[in-house]
């Protein structure tokens, strides 16, 4: 049953802890610096697996007035359908006896287990009784036979009234109904019929009874007509998602894109003739090393987006305008009252909406707003605070957070450390399509030989036609050794012998460029998984292009998923950074940047913001924020 | 001129009329009058700096890498006591505590801030660094060597921040967990460790502008011609580095009571 159960504050000291059975590993820890800390508190339980044996489950709650978390902790073989019920029994339990500054609650362990022994008995008694579901749906099911009952005979007058106006068809209805109402038994089951029918609205079996059924009843069915009318409008959202699964476009600007980029270096024209390329001066600072001012002053515009968050609350409260009010006024002026979810809905539904128009994955927008108001939920607010600006200020915090880096982004140190180790360190570039690998590896490559470290590259796009020319144009330029075995060769042999030259010539840093690949094909993720797993590279780049929308997070999702399923890493996830490209083209559109670090949990190492050697960032998550939030 | 002059002996007109007699006509002429006028001012400005603008703030800051007993250290200060133990923390604390364990001077109270050592939230420091007289940076002596790199960062990240640096912040390095006995690495040990590991940490993060710092925070580190030491960190007009053992289990925070003391006002 319940192995473990938790009280503390969000500060971090143990209020209360009950121990059923002995504990491997440090859920709680765990739970608290992978969950609750990474904006996911929205998702309803989370799994740990314990350096040895089965793995557990974790449940919690929030206080959010008073700063507590409730952690109860289960194995996750078991399904204890009555956690949540304990947790809220225990969190009001816990809040009335609650103070602070006040650590011994040894007393609580009676009314603890006294909550633990009801919840699980009601449980038992749940799981004893026979299933009540169908009990239920039997007694509205009554309900809908007697309000249908009653609405057939107020139709009856006009059925065949109706039924004659409608012409042929309907006058076979027609009959159809009166047929109906000669024997009641023969009644209840049609309308059983019609109020089932609502469930199975996607069948188009069902669909072609309806229709009948709606013909047999022109008046006395109101729920079927409403089954009716539901799956038409349903329809019509289905077809524009099918039209947005086709990418012509997208992918065609991609390669648009690519072709830019090849241009862009090889601009002293015959570059493929292998006349003269001319090594390009490294004169020019990479961006990365120069500095940058950034004005942090969010100016009118706080006060714009502030007032807009006050309208946004405004509008859904149409009805009780007195009552919404003096909520208002004991919520934000007199600060009495906590925080409802609904308060808090409504400004985060226009943030929600904002952080979708700057293209963030509508997935990640619902979870973070999600996570947001279960860290809202409850609080009180001081005097004279806008329930809109709380809200903005919790957003803003929680995108800082997302995007604060939790692993070292200095990718030079882990260089000079593997350097010290006379190893080569291993950069793979990996990405869908068209994003710009090859182009921004050149970058990566320009800034590392700024710093004075020997890089070399290796072609392992064997596959896309000119890829290994178009490398070999950026060495020549950067004057960078290019390892290549033309093409149709298996790539992860052309990376590990790649390595083995690096490792002879005394090169520090080697850069794997891979060929494009969309996330869902099989076989070539397979064939990337086995170069990861040959060549056990030090940093796996994951290159997305800030362009994308929703299908930023499918991407990194299906590829760290197939990567750390097929490659054999003791990682837990197999991406490690993500490089965003194309930066410069979104504005302030720059929610991709959100999606992919929400999904993969791998910090932005670089940003590529423009099309010469030179255009590489660091991401300065300050003003991505801003634009998030402007 | 005149207009002026008018207008500034109406303003003066309650301090003159208090002053001596023969005092307050030397005084009537505009040269003078304006020269009162603009002492008055700045007397009223120190005032109102004195009593709001610190220069220096009077907050202790407890900060270091997860789980290096941040909060159990602040517990301990605060009510003597660990009690049932710590878990990660998700937010900041925040209280006035009482330094008692030195018997021999009174108790003095200063106000303890303990924010969280996980990497998402670490930036809450920059929150409170402003209003900071102190800073202690604790760090795990029994777990030390697998994260050495990541507490040299943070420490780092500490050492350059511009207020630290700009104030010269006091920072107590302070190796936690000596009551685990040999398993615990010596203070001296940790500290060599780290100036090793910011000394090849420096190198590689000037290359690293991420854009947001000004050129002249960086410079902490940039003077490379000799290999990283807190004393020379000192010499270059850096923060100063004192380091000191710490217990939060045994409990014993004698030494870095003391340097708590010393450095509040």
């Amino acid at each position: 049953m319940l192995d473990y159960f938790a009280i503390f504050t969000k500060g971090g000291a143990l209020l209360w802890t009950i121990q059923l059975t002995a504990l491997r590993g440090t859920p709680v820890d765990y739970l608290i610096r992978t969950c609750l800390l990474e904006e996911r508190s929205g998702e309803s339980s989370f799994t740990y697996s314990p350096p040895q044996g089965a793995g557990y489950t974790m449940k919690w709650t929030l206080h959010n007035a008073l700063d507590l978390v409730f952690v109860a902790v289960y194995q996750k073989a078991l399904k204890l359908l009555y956690v949540e019920e304990l947790l809220e029994r225990v969190k009001s339990e816990f809040a009335a006896i609650y103070k602070p500054r006040e650590y011994n609650y040894g007393r609580f362990e009676t009314s603890f287990k006294a909550a633990l022994a009801q919840c699980e008995a009601e449980a038992d008694a749940a799981k004893r009784a026979p299933p009540q579901v169908p009990a239920k749906a039997y007694v509205s099911k009554k309900g809908i036979d007697r309000k249908q009952a009653n609405g057939q005979r107020q139709a009856n007058g006009k059925a065949s009234d109706a039924g004659e106006g409608d012409g042929d068809d309907s006058s076979d209805a027609a009959n159809k109904t009166t047929s109906g109402m000669e024997s009641p038994d023969a009644l209840g089951e049609s309308t059983d019929n019609g109020g089932s029918e609502g469930d199975s609205a996607f069948n188009q079996d069902a669909m072609a009874k309806k229709k009948l059924q709606s013909k047999r009843g022109p008046g006395g069915k109101p729920p079927s007509r409403k089954a009716l009318d539901k799956p038409a409008p349903k329809k019509k959202v289905a077809e524009p998602k099918k039209k947005e699964a086709r990418k012509w476009g997208d992918s065609s600007d991609g390669e648009v894109a690519v072709l830019d980029y090849s241009a862009g270096p090889g601009e002293n024209g015959g570059a493929e003739n292998g006349t003269h390329i001319a090594p390009v001066a490294m004169n020019d600072k990479s961006l990365l090393d120069v500095d940058e001012e950034i004005d942090d002053d969010y100016g009118d515009e706080d006060d714009e987006a502030e007032n807009e968050g006050v309208a946004a609350n405004g509008k859904p409260k149409k009805a009780g305008l007195l009552s919404s009010f003096v909520r208002n006024i004991s919520v934000s002026v007199v600060g009495t009252a906590a925080l409802t979810r609904g308060d808090i809905q409504a400004g985060l539904e226009g943030l929600k909406r904002k952080l979708m128009e700057r293209n963030v994955a509508e997935e990640i927008a619902e979870k973070l707003c999600e996570s947001v108001a279960t860290g809202l939920e409850g609080k009180k607010l001081g005097s004279f605070t806008r329930i809109g600006s709380v809200v903005r200020n919790a957003v803003e915090e929680a995108l800082t957070r997302i995007l604060t880096p939790k692993r070292s982004i200095d990718v030079l140190r882990e260089v000079r450390a593997a350097q010290a180790k006379r190893k080569p360190y291993v950069i793979v570039f990996v990405g869908v399509n068209g994003v710009g690998k090859s182009t921004n590896l050149a970058k990566v490559t320009y800034w590392l030989l700024q710093n004075g470290i020997k890089p070399m590259v290796a072609a392992c796009d064997t596959f896309r036609s000119g890829a290994v020319e178009q490398l070999r144009t950026h060495c020549t330029r950067l004057q960078v050794p290019l390892y290549e075995r033309g093409y149709e060769k298996d790539p992860a042999k052309v990376a590990f012998e790649a390595i083995k030259a690096a490792e002879r010539n005394g090169c520090d840093v080697v850069m794997v460029d891979t060929a494009g690949r969309m996330q869902d094909n099989e076989p070539l993720m397979r064939a990337l998984a086995n170069l990861i797993n040959l060549n056990n590279p030090d940093l796996v780049l994951f290159v997305g292009e800030a362009l994308v929308g929703n299908d930023a997070v499918d991407q990194l999702t299906k590829f760290n998923q197939r990567l750390t399923d097929l490659a054999d890493r003791s990682k837990q996830s197999a991406v490690d950074g993500v490089l965003l490209t194309k930066f410069d083209v979104v504005d302030e559109k720059v929610g991709a940047a959100i999606s992919m670090v929400y999904t993969s949990g791998a910090p932005i190492m670089f940003v590529g913001c423009g099309q010469t050697y030179v255009d590489l960032k660091r991401l300065n998550v300050k003003s991505v924020v801003k634009a998030l939030l402007q | 001129m005149a207009e002026l002059q008018h207008k500034l002996e109406q303003l003066l007109e309650p301090i003159l009329t208090q002053l001596p007699e023969e005092l307050s006509q030397h005084l009537r002429g505009p040269v003078p009058l304006a020269l009162l006028l603009a002492a008055l001012l700045l007397l009223l400005w120190g005032l109102v700096r004195s009593l709001f603008g610190t220069k220096r703030g009077n907050i202790v800051l407890l900060v270091g890498p997860c789980n290096s007993g941040k909060t159990s250290v602040f517990l301990q200060l605060r009510d003597g006591t660990t009690h049932s133990g710590t878990v990660a923390s998700m937010q900041e604390n925040v209280d006035a505590v009482l330094l008692r364990s030195d018997k021999s001077v009174p108790p003095k109270s200063v106000q303890l801030v303990d924010i969280p050592g996980h990497p998402r939230v670490r930036s809450k420091f920059e929150q409170y660094v402003d209003r900071a007289s102190c800073i202690v940076f604790l760090v795990d002596s029994v777990d030390f060597m697998p994260q050495k790199t990541d507490v040299a960062e943070q420490l780092y990240e500490v050492l350059a921040n511009a207020t630290v640096r700009k104030r010269r912040l006091p920072v107590l390095l302070a190796c936690n967990k000596a009551d685990m006995g040999p398993k615990a690495h010596t203070v001296e040990f940790i500290r060599k460790r780290l100036e090793k590991e910011i000394d090849q940490l420096r190198s590689t993060r000037n290359a690293m502008g991420d854009g947001t710092r000004v050129s002249s925070e960086k410079d902490l580190l940039r003077d490379a011609s000799e290999p990283f030491s807190f004393d020379a960190l000192v010499k270059s007009k850096g923060p100063k580095v004192s380091s000191a053992s710490l217990s939060a289990a045994a409990p014993d925070t004698v030494e870095l009571e003391r340097f708590i003391r010393r450095h509040t006002p």
